[in-house]
């Protein structure tokens, strides 16, 4: 498997597992992550695991070993896109992961980390997104009922 | 491997739901109302009328609609894809890292071919993701993961992973829940025997390991 991209987006880095963490991978993405934050700090780490087919313990375990490393490190991790069946076969495995955050997916754990991203109603008619941020604006201002 | 003509792949889907003895006559009754006789169906595929007469004889035998559903899904794939991918078994080599991959992704696709649900598919995947990590990680990856669809004593799924590695020193204390290693050999051992409904190992100093589970319907 080809190394995973760590992507930042303002104080956030983030990066999408897919298929299966070998052990080559798990130790290139922990390198990689740990020099990212040196170079820049961060706030927070989304690791999205939607794309995984399935989370044994080995690969719970390199989560949650890399969600301690980065705490080291100031940085917040989340797990993001746990299948509910995946959750309930970890659980009784007894795989509880504690001391890692875990959001539904990736939108949620980025809120959950203070990253708000304006959500819009119809994308593909721009006047209408451009109405729906106005109005969310004014939401999060409390000035809807003026 | 045998090949399986099309009267053995219906009575052998048939029996993962009722015996062998009502599978049997299932499929006779059923070849004789689509008005076909042995014969024909032993050289050719399995016929639209057949398996009409099929669910219709079952009803009686299988109260649940949903199995019912299962079933017609897989009689179906009997009759476009002939009986080829009627394999009761499947063995995967683990010698790398992705044969882990292949390995759970076999058990998954056997598991829903039994008409395992999805939850259940992912317990049996991980179980065997576990058990074909611990080959590649403590066997050296000199072993083979095996996963084959069993009858007794109940319908359901069997794994077993064997390799020629150096086995497991105190495999009890193991099991015990008191030692789990720094890679964390005990907790996925010890999840496989809680996802499965049985479980045993076979192991001892310079033995190898045998692991061999199994997960009913």
């Amino acid at each position: 498997m080809a190394a995973i991209p760590i992507i930042r987006l303002r104080n956030v880095l983030i990066v999408s597992v897919q298929g299966d963490l070998t052990d080559t991978t798990v130790l290139a993405l922990k390198e990689a992550l740990t020099d990212t934050i040196e170079r820049a700090p961060a706030d927070g780490l989304v690791i999205d695991i939607s794309g995984v087919d399935l989370v044994d313990t080995y690969m719970a375990r390199a989560f949650r070993d890399l969600s301690q490393i980065v705490r080291l490190m100031g940085v917040q991790t989340v797990l993001a896109g746990l299948d509910p069946a995946m959750a309930g076969t970890l659980v009784e495995m007894g795989m509880t992961m504690e001391g890692v955050h875990t959001a539904l997916n990736l939108e949620a754990a980025l809120e959950l980390l203070g990253l708000r991203i304006s959500t819009v109603g119809n994308v593909d008619d721009p006047f209408e997104a451009q109405a729906a941020t106005v109005r969310e604006e004014d939401e999060l201002f409390g000035l809807e009922n003026l | 491997m045998q090949t399986v003509t099309a009267v053995d792949g219906l009575r052998e889907v048939l029996q993962r739901y009722v015996s062998s003895v009502t599978a049997r006559s299932l499929v006779d009754t059923a070849i004789r109302r689509a008005g076909m006789s042995h014969a024909e169906l032993q050289s050719g595929k399995v016929s639209e009328q057949v398996i009409v007469q099929v669910l219709r004889g079952i009803e009686v035998f299988l109260r649940d609609e949903r199995q019912r559903e299962v079933l017609a899904g897989q009689l179906r794939a009997l009759s476009q894809k002939g009986t080829g991918h009627l394999v009761r078994e499947k063995v995967v080599p683990i010698h790398s890292e992705d044969s882990v991959v292949t390995a759970r992704a076999r058990a998954r696709d056997l598991a829903a071919e039994v008409g395992f649900q999805r939850t259940e598919q992912v317990k049996i995947a991980t179980a065997v993701s576990e058990v074909a990590r611990n080959i590649l990680r403590y066997a050296g990856g000199d072993g083979e993961v095996t996963v084959k669809l069993i009858s007794r004593p109940r319908n359901g799924i069997s794994i077993a992973a064997t390799d020629r590695g150096p086995g497991i020193p105190d495999i009890n204390h193991v099991l015990s829940g008191a030692y789990v290693s720094r890679t964390g050999m005990g907790m996925g051992l010890l999840g496989c025997r809680k996802l499965m409904d049985q479980f045993h190992v076979e192991t001892g100093p310079g033995k190898g390991t045998i692991v061999v589970m199994e997960k009913y319907l």
